[in-house]
């Protein structure tokens, strides 16, 4: 009924230009599926197998990160950073010059030049801005994003009240208009941050990709302050940061080791909604749990994320666990707040011995201080699992259910 | 002059009030002297004054009125085609076969992977879009009801939808959250570099869209007049469902999937005219489409003098959803379709 052509002269006018129209539409298709593929450039086809083995070249800054490299050219500083999710390739590459030394010529494709050290920067993540505090180097921070939850005793609430430091609104959703306003040459985000907002090419604020977070080691991760060392022009300071932070956790792994306590199983975290997340056995939590001298039960799971679980399987799996860890915010954790959120919880062996830790992440800066700081964190856990190492030791994070 | 041409020439003269309007608002206070130099050439263009302009704030105007059109047009075409009043770009599974084709990338793939990550967002929108497209195309050459169609459409979406679920239960908190904020939809997602490749598409997929008002005229009237009237009815319909599909697809790519203007603007121009002669919708569609663009891209970012910006998904319901109610309480007397 509907398909069939009759001899009207309008139908004929109506085919020829639909003809015309999907030959068009399929042109349109094949030039954005063009625009779309990525360009690779000659180094990263020339990229080793596995980015670890750039970690051995004899100018590299960097031993531990698996995801960034740093070396010394002599008169500037090079930094890669591997793509977390696509091995062999790189999510950015950088050149890092000092404001009074010549651009190196011929740089490759896709390298991202920028003058040290910064002099204004946006920092979008609290952890970042914290190790700028640290560095000393508050003073090249332009603008921050999500301003409201800096606690008001944080510098950058002050800075921000004060009107010296810009917010540009949701990290996620950030205000262009803000951060060019606030004349930053870098901003330093994370790669997930910015979601559908563009920054332009011809937007003078280079963006800067802290995949700190995507490591999976604890001193991995801390030894990214080198990089921000590098950008603000903080060397040295960083330097001596992160081999005190090697020094102090190292000395923590041998502390548990000499511990007449015998491993403890620990459970982490609650159920939400249905589902209880616990780090998977590559993750960087785990490793912290296998530093700290825990058994973990899903110490030999794949994967480097979470573990989506429901109460079953947590109850089989760690119903016997001696003590239970957890981050809350916003409230201390409670033996009625753990019974309303399941009555299940009071099943738990953990919970029945009074070996709960609850760490309130909106009071505590576990957060800010994981990542350049894990062995703060890691005392914390060495003084809960193995208390006769640490006899007099306050927890910092961490407090036991009353 | 006819009931027409005033609307027309008042939408024009809402459009030119509205230009204006969004280059004085924004995120950051310019005064109109600087932008008036600005626009003038007398201020350098490495000023801060000139790059908010030109590369944020005249992209992000341009984008909100070109996707106003290219969805309210795409909106039309499917109302029509389907002979339903509730069809639209999000009703079909389109704008569902984007997200997952933007929650694959973002999700299963680890996320905005750097730079050429938001591309990479584009492509997987455009390849979702044009996959549901492909497979409503399909069942459109052996469904012969539109109604049927529609269904099979809406039941294509809630499958990309249970798939988006699976993906976003397994994923990283990180990679959830720039998801969801993906799906909030914004104007500010076409660069200067990428503007001339979304205006052209959207621009010439609309003056196509154009060339379809006689055979769309006569869909009105019933599959059987227009089949005697010499429209090939499928053939039709295929067009329009790659038309509709691909308008949706390119800004769904670009702004994510912006709601109800594609559903709500048909009505508001139908109203407006009192007609729903194609030769004339079209064109008041488009413009209409243009000005809600333009109109909730002012209020997205109006009231974030102080604060951050506010997602245009929080926008559109309030022009699309009063708009909507309208049409279901006075369906009879509005009579659009048979």
């Amino acid at each position: 009924m509907c398909g069939k052509a009759t001899a009207h002269p309008l139908f004929f006018v109506h085919l020829h230009q639909m003809k015309k129209i999907i030959i068009f539409l399929c042109a349109g298709a094949m030039l954005l599926a063009g625009s779309c593929r990525r360009q690779t450039t000659p180094q990263e086809e020339q990229w080793p197998d596995g980015v670890e083995n750039m970690a051995s070249a004899p100018d590299t800054l960097t031993r531990h990160a698996s995801l960034l490299t740093l070396a010394d050219h002599g008169g500037y500083v090079s930094a890669d950073i591997a793509n977390p999710w696509k091995s062999g390739e790189y999510l950015a590459r950088y050149v890092l010059v000092p404001r009074d030394s010549a651009m190196p010529e011929g740089l490759a494709k896709g390298v991202v030049a920028l003058r040290v050290p910064l002099e204004r920067a946006a920092v979008f993540s609290s952890v970042h801005t914290s190790a700028l505090a640290e560095l000393g180097a508050m003073d090249a921070l332009a603008a921050v994003a999500d301003g409201s939850y800096f606690a008001a005793d944080d510098t950058v609430a002050t800075l921000l009240k004060s009107g010296a430091v810009t917010d540009c609104g949701s990290s996620m959703s950030p205000s262009v208009e803000k951060l060019v306003a606030s004349r930053a040459e870098a901003v330093l985000l994370s790669p997930m941050e910015t979601g559908n907002v563009v920054v332009s090419d011809k937007i003078p604020v280079r963006e800067v990709y802290m995949a700190d977070y995507m490591e999976n080691s604890p001193i991995s991760r801390a030894e990214w302050i080198l990089f921000l060392g590098e950008l603000f022009g903080k060397r040295e300071q960083a330097r001596a940061i992160f081999t005190d932070v090697i020094d102090r956790y190292a000395d923590l792994v041998f502390k548990k080791g000499s511990s007449a306590v015998k491993p403890p199983k620990v459970l982490t975290e609650t159920e939400t909604s249905g589902v209880w997340y616990v780090p998977a056995g590559e993750s960087y939590m785990a490793r912290m749990l296998a530093d700290a001298g825990a058994e973990y039960p899903w110490a030999s799971t794949k994967g480097t994320g979470s573990l989506s679980l429901d109460m079953a399987k947590v109850i089989a799996a760690a119903s016997d666990a001696d003590v239970w860890i957890m981050r809350t915010y916003g409230y201390d954790v409670s033996p009625q707040s753990l019974r309303s959120a399941n009555p299940l919880n009071a099943g738990f062996k953990a919970f029945k011995s009074g070996n709960v830790y609850g760490c309130n992440s909106a009071e505590r800066p576990i957060f800010n201080d994981i990542a350049f700081h894990p062995e703060r964190i890691l005392a914390d856990y060495v003084a809960i699992f193995h208390p006769d190492v640490m006899p007099d030791y306050e927890l910092k994070y961490y407090k036991k259910m009353k | 002059m006819t009931r027409y041409r005033i609307v027309i020439i008042s939408l024009c003269v809402a459009l030119l009030l509205l230009l204006p309007c969004g280059l004085l608002l924004g995120s950051v206070y310019i005064p109109a002297s600087e932008i008036f130099k600005a626009i003038a050439g007398s201020v350098p263009q490495d000023s801060v004054v000139s790059i908010i302009l030109f590369e944020t704030r005249i992209p992000a105007l341009l984008t909100a009125l070109l996707a106003g059109t290219g969805l309210a047009v795409a909106g039309l075409l499917m109302q029509t085609g389907f002979s339903n009043p509730l069809a639209g770009p999000s009703i079909m599974g389109i704008s569902s076969g984007a997200s997952l084709g933007v929650a694959l990338v973002m999700l299963a793939f680890g996320g905005a992977l750097g730079v050429w990550g938001r591309m990479a967002t584009v492509g997987g929108a455009f390849a979702g879009a044009m996959a549901v497209m492909g497979v409503l195309l399909l069942f459109s050459s052996v469904v012969r009801s539109s109604d049927v169609l529609l269904i099979v459409g809406i039941l294509i979406g809630y499958l990309a939808s249970s798939a988006i679920t699976l993906l976003n239960f397994f994923a990283t908190q990180s990679g959830v959250h720039s998801y969801v904020v993906w799906g909030m939809g914004t104007f500010a997602g076409v660069s200067s570099e990428a503007m001339p490749l979304f205006a052209g598409l959207v621009v010439v997929l609309t003056l196509l869209s154009f060339l379809l008002a006689k055979p769309l005229d006569a869909l009105l009237l019933g599959n059987r007049y227009a089949t005697s009237a010499g429209v090939n009815v499928g053939a039709t319909r295929t067009v329009l469902i790659l038309l509709s599909g691909a308008l949706t697809a390119v800004v769904t790519a670009w702004c994510g999937p912006v709601a109800f203007i594609g559903l709500a603007v048909p009505h508001i121009a139908r109203m407006l005219i009192q007609s729903s002669a194609h030769r004339r919708l079209l064109p008041a569609t488009a413009l209409c489409g243009a000005v809600t663009g333009l109109f909730c891209q002012i209020l997205s970012v109006a009231p974030a003098i102080e604060r951050g910006i506010i997602p245009v998904n929080a926008i559109t319901p309030l022009v699309g959803v009063p708009v909507i109610i309208y049409v279901l309480l006075n369906r009879r007397k509005l009579a659009y379709f048979n």
